[in-house]
C-alpha cells in the first residue's frame, strides 16, 4: 500500500468528513433550537432600516482584474514551484530561463500598475 | 475496468492493515484539533486581548471564566436558524459547509507526529496541496456574500474575494524560497532525499531541518536528535517567515486585514445573514484557517514536531518509548502553533485596520516583487557561490545574513508606504485646511460673523 495515490483517498474522506459535519451540527440545532419564524425576522439585516430593493443590483466590480492578474500569477507559481524542486540539478539554464519567465511577468505587472489596476478606488 | 479492480483491491487491503488504523488516529486528532482549537483560541483571544487592553474578559463562567467558549457553543446550538427572506437557499444552506470542509481537508497535510500523520509519506504535494485546499474558501465566501441577498454581504463577499485572491500569491511565492533551500541540501551528508532534488512534502522538509549526526553521547543524542534549531529554516529566510505570516492574516480575514468583516462599514460583511449554528461554522472555519497557517509557519520555517526527546525516543524501536516521543512530539507541535497563534492576537491588539487604497497596493506592489526578488536572489547567490566552488555553508549563511538586513529593510519600506499613502489620502484635507487658514478672520458683530464668507 505504498501507492501514493491512496493518500489522496485519505484526503477524500476528510473533506467528506467536514460536509458531514455540518450536516450533523445544523441537524443537531434543527432538534434543540425554536422555530419561530416571523415577517421581520426574516428581513434583511440593515442596521435597522428597512431595505430597499433587491441586493442582487449590477454591482460595479473592479476586482475581477485581479482576478485574471491573480489566473496568470497562480500558473506562473506552479511552473516556479516545479522549477525549484530541481533547481539545483537544472543550474544556470534553469535559472537563467525562469529569470526571464519572471522578467515577463513583473513587466506585466508594472504595465498593470501604471494602467491604474491596483488602485482599488 | 482493471483501474476500478485495482482501486477497489487497494482499498480493501488499505482498510485491514495498521496504515488503517493510523488514519485513523490521524483522523481523530485532526478533528479533536479543529474542534477544540477554536474554543481554545476564542478564549485566548478574548483572554489575551483582555490582558493587553487592561480589562478582566470573561471571568464567570467556570474558574477564570474557562468555561466561557463552551457556554457560547452551547448557546449557539440553540440559538434560532434563520434564513433570510429571498436568499438563494441552496447557496445559503451550502456556503458553510463549502468554507469549513476544505478547512479539515487541508489537516490532512500537517505531520502531526512522527506516527500521526496520512499514513506512507503523507501527501507528497504537501505545500501546492495546502494552497489548493486553502483557496476553494474564496468560493464559499462569495457564495455567502451573493446569497444573502444583502448589500453589505455582497460588498463583504467581494472584498473578501479580491482580498484572499491577491494575498494568496505572496503567500506561496514565500514558501518557494524554502523549496529552494531543500533543493541545495538534498542529498547532501546526513540529509534526506536525492541528490538535488528538493521536495514540497511537509514531512520532509522537518527532516531537512533536524539533521544531527550520532555522537553516541547518550544525553546530546537525546536533546540534539531531530531537534537542532540552528538549521531551522527561519535563519536562512526570517523575511520570508514574515510575509508568508502576513498573508496568512489577510488569507483568514484576520485584523489589520479584516475589511471584508469590518463592522463599522458593513455590519459584518457576508456572514451579517447568518446565525446560531451556522455562524458558529464560519468561525470555526477561520479558527480552523488560522491554526492551518499557524502550522504550515511551524513545519516550514521553526522546525515543526522536533524538540528534545523525539527522534531519540521513536528511533529506540520500543513501542512504549515511541509512543512517548510521538507524545512528547505532538506537545511540542501544539505549543508551536499556539504560539504563532497568540502572535496572531497579538497583532489584532496592536495594529489598527488597513484602509482600503493600502490594502491591494501592498499586496501587488510590495510583497509579490519582494518575494520575486528573493526567489531570483537566493537563485543567483547559490549560483555564484558554487561557481565559485565554496562550500554550501557559505552559501546558506550569505543567504541568511542578506535575509535579515532585508527584514529591517522591509519593515522601513513598510514604514514609508504607510506615510506616503497616508498623505495621499489625506491631501485634500491638508489643502482644505491651508486654504481656510489663509483667509483673514470674519470680523464679528456681537459676537457672531459680521457676513457670511465666500465659498471659496
Amino acid at each position: 500500500m505504498s501507492t501514493p495515490s491512496i493518500g489522496y483517498l485519505y484526503a477524500a474522506i476528510l473533506l467528506a468528513a467536514g460536509f458531514v459535519f455540518v450536516i450533523i451540527a445544523t441537524s443537531l440545532a434543527n432538534l434543540l433550537a425554536p422555530h419561530d419564524r416571523t415577517k421581520e425576522k426574516l428581513q434583511t439585516y440593515e442596521s435597522g432600516e428597512t431595505p430597499i430593493g433587491s441586493a442582487r443590483v449590477q454591482y460595479p466590480l473592479g476586482f475581477y482584474i485581479f482576478a485574471l492578474l491573480f489566473v496568470a500569477f497562480d500558473v506562473d507559481i506552479v511552473f516556479i514551484i516545479a522549477w525549484a524542486i530541481i533547481f539545483k540539478q537544472l543550474s544556470l539554464f534553469g535559472f537563467f530561463e525562469i529569470f526571464f519567465f519572471i522578467v515577463v511577468l513583473v513587466l506585466g505587472l508594472v504595465y498593470a500598475w501604471r494602467k491604474g489596476v491596483t488602485r482599488w478606488i | 475496468m482493471l483501474l476500478a479492480d485495482d482501486a477497489v483491491t487497494q482499498l480493501i487491503h488499505g482498510i485491514i492493515s495498521w496504515q488503517f488504523l493510523q488514519f485513523v488516529v490521524t483522523f481523530l486528532v485532526i478533528f479533536v484539533f479543529v474542534l477544540t482549537g477554536a474554543v481554545i483560541l476564542v478564549l485566548a483571544e478574548r483572554k489575551i486581548m483582555a490582558w493587553m487592553q487592561d480589562r478582566l474578559g470573561p471571568i464567570y463562567t467556570g474558574p477564570w471564566g474557562l468555561l466561557q467558549t463552551v457556554a457560547d457553543m452551547i448557546k449557539l446550538l440553540l440559538k434560532e436558524d434563520i434564513r433570510v427572506a429571498d436568499s438563494d437557499k441552496l447557496l445559503f444552506l451550502l456556503s458553510p459547509s463549502v468554507f469549513i470542509a476544505p478547512v479539515i481537508a487541508a489537516f490532512a497535510v500537517l505531520p502531526f507526529s512522527p506516527y500521526i500523520s496520512l499514513p506512507g509519506t503523507g501527501l507528497a504535494t504537501g505545500i501546492v496541496y495546502y494552497v489548493a485546499m486553502s483557496s476553494i474558501d474564496v468560493v464559499a465566501v462569495v457564495m455567502a456574500g451573493y446569497s444573502s441577498n444583502n448589500k453589505y454581504s455582497l460588498i463583504g463577499g467581494l472584498r473578501a474575494a479580491a482580498q484572499m485572491i491577491s494575498y494568496e500569491l505572496p503567500l506561496v511565492l514565500a514558501l518557494v524560497g524554502v523549496v529552494m533551500l531543500t533543493s541545495v541540501l538534498a542529498g547532501a551528508p546526513g540529509y534526506p532525499g536525492h541528490d538535488s532534488i528538493g521536495t514540497i512534502s511537509l514531512r520532509q522538509i522537518i527532516d531537512f531541518q533536524g539533521v544531527w549526526h550520532k555522537t553516541g553521547n547518550p544525553v546530546l543524542d537525546f536533546i540534539f536528535e531531530g531537534n537542532t534549531p540552528w538549521e531551522w529554516f527561519i535563519l536562512i529566510q526570517p523575511l520570508m517567515l514574515v510575509i508568508y505570516y502576513i498573508c496568512g492574516l489577510a488569507e483568514t480575514n484576520r485584523a489589520p486585514f479584516d475589511l471584508p468583516e469590518a463592522e463599522s462599514e458593513l455590519v459584518a460583511g457576508y456572514v451579517t445573514e447568518y446565525s446560531g449554528v451556522r455562524w458558529a461554522m464560519f468561525y470555526l472555519g477561520e479558527y480552523g484557517n488560522m491554526t492551518i497557517v499557524s502550522a504550515i509557519a511551524t513545519i516550514l520555517f521553526l522546525g515543526g514536531w522536533s524538540g528534545p526527546g523525539v527522534a531519540y525516543l521513536t528511533g529506540l524501536n520500543v513501542p512504549v518509548w515511541g509512543l512517548v516521543g510521538n507524545l512528547l512530539a505532538l506537545v511540542y507541535f501544539i505549543v508551536k502553533v499556539y504560539l504563532l497563534c497568540a502572535v496572531f492576537i497579538w497583532v489584532r491588539a496592536t495594529l489598527p485596520r488597513l484602509r482600503s487604497d493600502q490594502l491591494m497596493r501592498f499586496a501587488w506592489l510590495i510583497l509579490i516583487p519582494i518575494t520575486l526578488g528573493n526567489i531570483l536572489l537566493t537563485g543567483a547567490l547559490f549560483l555564484l557561490i558554487s561557481g565559485l566552488g565554496l562550500p554550501t555553508w557559505v552559501f546558506l549563511t550569505v543567504t541568511g545574513v542578506i535575509n535579515w538586513a532585508a527584514l529591517f529593510g522591509f519593515i522601513w519600506v513598510v514604514g514609508r508606504a504607510t506615510v506616503a499613502t497616508t498623505r495621499r489620502a489625506q491631501a485634500p484635507a491638508i489643502r482644505a485646511r491651508l486654504r481656510a487658514s489663509t483667509t483673514p478672520a470674519l470680523p464679528l458683530r456681537d459676537g457672531i460673523p459680521a457676513r457670511v464668507p465666500e465659498l471659496p
